[in-house]
């Protein structure tokens, strides 16, 4: 039983398009985290770490709000590899993973909100817009947003920060 | 190709106007022509967004590359965020045609299609191909100073797709800098993320990276600092502030490039608008310049 859950979660991580298949190559040499900058400053946290808990199939470890979500997503950790193991893609799967769950920051739900509002993650403020036109600048450029509403909507429940369950 | 569609993002024409600005006023300078791009949205951030979502991530990065396809010109970046994204996502579909098929479905709904056939540059790879001896053999203000020069992240990095630099010691920023007169400094943790990815999640989890690099900085007598993106821009020099409530004081002043080449190509601090900067430029500029 054990086993199996563990050959799943692999297998569900190996169907990630960018670099889910690259997971099965660590060999925990411990290079992604002598390099991650996250690591330097936030003790507990190791992208080595996450990789062996996913090859060990402990989701519940993998997906952890406080672990993934200190991610910075700088991509040292992929960089310094030297079995091509994509681990800050992996990283970002596990943070779709945890989203799913309902594991997610709420500022980032604010952000992801805001482009299904507005198609940015900002507004113009009148103080902004003072600035554009004393620097002589034309109005941004607009956003088609039901455009973007069309192209995304089977993301809605993901978009708009409903959680699931 | 010397034509490009502008893609100013998001937190430069909302928040940073005067980045613009100056890229405006430099790309005209040296006879580059762009056309902002119309109707794109968020490109979206490559680390918020595709964090919530992957797929949702590549879908709307699909819809502003087919944009700019439309247009037919390459895109030009003015933030590396924005550089990551339209040029990974490019990279992903052109190496996956499942998955582009799934995209183009996913886009018939809205008449649009990805075809892969435009390329994404950052402003700082057009200003190199212009090339640093001609960016020089322009200059009516050459600045004498010590400039601690801040890559970041997402310019380089991965870098088997952005191709932009050696990712372990990366040298066309600095070239560039060195070309308006200046000394690019050797400095510890030159090669330190920004920490701005941290914003969103915890404001202050982003504090230990901009004290690390603006300490690190100082200590090898930077006079100011140099970077190719946005949101570090707004990391050093918005964060200063935030530090020095923190009671940490540093005076370290912090350029986008295009300022800094602006500058040199005889643009005025008022032109610049670098009096927006929120840690002051103004004794480096007497001390330096005038």
């Amino acid at each position: 039983m054990k086993l199996q859950s563990i050959s799943s979660f692999r297998h569900r991580v190996s169907c990630f398009p960018e670099g889910g298949v690259s997971l099965k190559y660590c060999m925990q040499c411990s290079l992604c985290s002598s390099k991650c900058p996250v690591a330097r400053v936030v003790e507990s946290f190791s992208p080595r770490r996450i990789v062996c808990d996913a090859l060990l199939g402990l989701e519940d470890e993998v997906v952890f709000k406080d672990g993934v979500w200190s991610c910075l997503s700088c991509h040292s950790c992929l960089e310094a590899c030297p079995m091509n193991v994509k681990v800050s893609y992996l990283i970002t799967f596990f943070k779709n993973l945890a989203v799913e769950r309902g594991d997610v920051p709420e500022g980032v739900v604010e952000e992801v909100k805001q482009i299904f509002k507005t198609g940015r993650t900002l507004s113009l403020s009148s103080a902004v817009e003072k600035r554009r036109a004393s620097l002589s600048l034309p109005p941004p450029p607009s956003v088609n947003v039901d455009e973007v509403r069309a192209l995304l909507k089977e993301f809605v429940n993901v978009l708009g920060g409903e959680r699931e369950g | 190709m010397n034509d490009y569609s502008l893609f100013l993002g998001c937190l430069i024409p909302f928040r940073l106007p005067f980045i613009e600005a100056s890229s405006r006023m430099v790309l005209e300078a040296l006879g580059i022509q762009y056309e902002p791009l119309e109707g794109a949205s968020c490109c979206p951030d490559p680390i918020g967004v595709q964090g919530v979502s992957f797929k949702a991530w590549l879908y709307l990065a699909a819809r502003n590359l087919a944009l700019a396809e439309e247009e037919g010109k390459d895109i030009l970046t003015l933030c590396s965020g924005c550089f990551e994204t339209l040029k990974t996502a490019r990279e992903i579909l052109l190496r996956d045609p499942a998955l582009m098929e799934e995209v183009n479905e996913a886009l018939k709904r809205i008449d649009r299609e990805f075809r892969g056939d435009i390329d994404v540059l950052h402003i700082v790879e057009a200003l190199y191909r212009v090339g640093p001896r001609r960016i020089e053999s322009l200059i009516v203000n050459p600045l004498e100073a010590n400039v601690a020069v801040h890559y970041g992240c997402h310019l380089l990095r991965p870098s088997e797709v952005l191709g932009f630099d050696d990712p372990e010691n990366p040298r066309k920023l600095d070239v560039l800098v060195e070309a308006l007169g200046p000394k690019s400094l050797n400095y510890n943790y030159k090669d330190l993320c920004c920490g701005a990815a941290m914003n969103n999640i915890d404001r202050a989890k982003s504090y230990p990276y901009i004290k690390l690099k603006l300490e690190s900085a100082t200590k090898a007598g930077a006079d100011c600092m140099v970077v190719a993106c946005p949101f570090c821009f707004m990391q050093y020099d918005f964060g200063q502030l935030e530090l020095k409530r923190k009671g940490y004081d540093f005076a370290l002043p912090i350029f986008y490039y295009t300022e800094m080449l602006g500058l040199a190509l005889g643009f005025t601090y008022k032109e610049l608008g670098l009096a927006f900067h929120r840690t002051s430029v103004r004794p480096f500029l007497e001390e330096k310049l005038f």
